[in-house]
């Protein structure tokens, strides 16, 4: 059901390793749980993220919410098509719905986040509340 | 073996037990009364937001109005519309909420907020939840005073300009002879819901009594006691911090919704 290449973070982002860039979104649950996200607010490129701090902002039925970056590091890219088309978080969220690209400032910092199967465990927890 | 209650027949509970069904209320506080600036009131609602969780603060009820009256704009509207500008050019002030949604002009109306850690203490576990059970307990103080108000049940949201009193989603409030007189707005962190919002008022009534009916029934609809509490010196002083630094910025208040984040405090 979630992407097995992906590793997953408690507050329901996503994160791609590939040539020593993380590229960051939301789940494809947080976007359910959104619902229709119609405003997205973004970072610069070349700022700084840290680790468990909130990097970007969404709107959804007029609830603002924060998107947590699980490493540190550098912005190295944002997806400004967002701004534009907002939908994309839920109709793609694993794809053309990607948020950011870090370059993370130490190596293996994703080895504590949740792989697919743990995830999807973590979530059903998280529905029966 | 159990038997079965005979109609008319009290309950069986003794006074002891009653007693524990009264203190397995969750207690809630209750801060007292007041009218406020526009910037002042966005950051006391910021300053309970963000300190409830790491200073284990019981859930919140504020119940408050705006003096002057003001414009109250979505965290991510944008200020240059012509709506908005024609608030603008008859005097009123203007805060950009940290919360979402649309225009609000605050003015001859109660304004509350309401802020908890997810399903703690009694607080709603999800924000659809506590938009429904504030609604209700408004609802349910404008009946206790004669009027025939309901929630909005429609699945779509409707919406045709810039201000809130005009659009609708699910749960909003309506006064049945004049058509939406309330909605709320929300911002959530990991583990904390801040939801504000606010009702015109209809005609005239007793505000006090008003006042008092929509924490009686808060009360009812969340199974909660709210206990009178002041602000801590924490939330008091973050409160002038958020003043000074952000809500009476410009930078905060009037930049556009692509150009704001970039750069300066994302709340």
């Amino acid at each position: 059901m979630y992407p097995k290449e992906l590793k997953y973070t408690k507050t329901h982002e996503w994160t791609r390793e590939n040539e020593g860039f993380i590229t960051v979104g939301i789940t494809s649950f947080a976007a359910e749980e959104l619902s229709d996200i119609v405003y997205v607010g973004l970072p610069s490129e070349g700022g700084k993220v840290e680790k468990g701090s909130s990097f970007a902002t969404l709107e959804s039925v007029k609830a603002v919410s924060d998107v947590y970056s699980p490493v540190s590091g550098e912005i190295h890219e944002v997806n400004h098509r967002l701004l534009e088309h907002p939908e994309l978080l839920n109709k793609d969220p694993y794809g053309e719905g990607w948020i950011i690209n870090i370059i993370p400032v130490e190596k293996g910092g994703l080895n504590d986040l949740m792989n697919a199967q743990k995830y999807e465990k973590f979530v059903e927890e998280e529905k029966g509340k | 073996m159990l038997r079965k209650r005979r109609e008319n027949e009290p309950y069986a509970l003794t006074f002891s037990q009653l007693n524990e069904v009264k203190t397995a209320r969750k207690e809630w506080r209750l801060i007292p009364f007041g009218a406020y600036g526009p910037s002042l009131n966005m950051a006391i609602d910021e300053a309970i937001f963000r300190l409830m969780a790491e200073n284990n603060i019981p859930p919140t009820l504020r119940l408050y109005t705006w003096n002057p009256p003001a414009l109250s704009i979505g965290y991510f509207q944008d200020t240059e519309s012509a709506l908005i500008k024609e608030y603008l050019k008859r005097g009123y002030p203007l805060v950009r909420r940290p919360t979402g949604g649309l225009a609000v002009l605050h003015q001859d109306e109660i304004s509350y907020s309401m802020i908890g850690v997810f399903a703690g203490d009694g607080f709603p576990a999800n924000r659809q939840e506590a938009y429904r059970k504030a609604h209700e307990s408004i609802r349910k103080a404008l009946n206790d005073l004669g009027f025939e108000v309901n929630l909005y049940q429609g699945k779509k949201p409707g919406y045709k300009d810039d201000f809130c009193s005009s659009s609708c989603v699910v749960y909003d409030i309506i006064l049945r002879s004049k058509g939406k007189i309330g909605g709320s707005a929300q911002r959530t962190s990991r583990e904390v819901l801040l939801q504000h919002g606010c009702f015109s008022l209809p005609e005239e009534v007793d505000r006090d009594y008003l006042r008092e009916k929509v924490v009686e029934n808060f009360e009812k609809i969340f199974q909660i006691k709210l206990k009178r509490q002041e602000l801590t010196d924490a939330e008091l002083s973050l409160s002038e911090k958020l003043v000074k630094e952000k809500y009476e910025r410009w930078e905060w208040n009037y930049k556009g919704k692509f150009t704001f984040l970039r750069g300066i405090n994302r709340g």
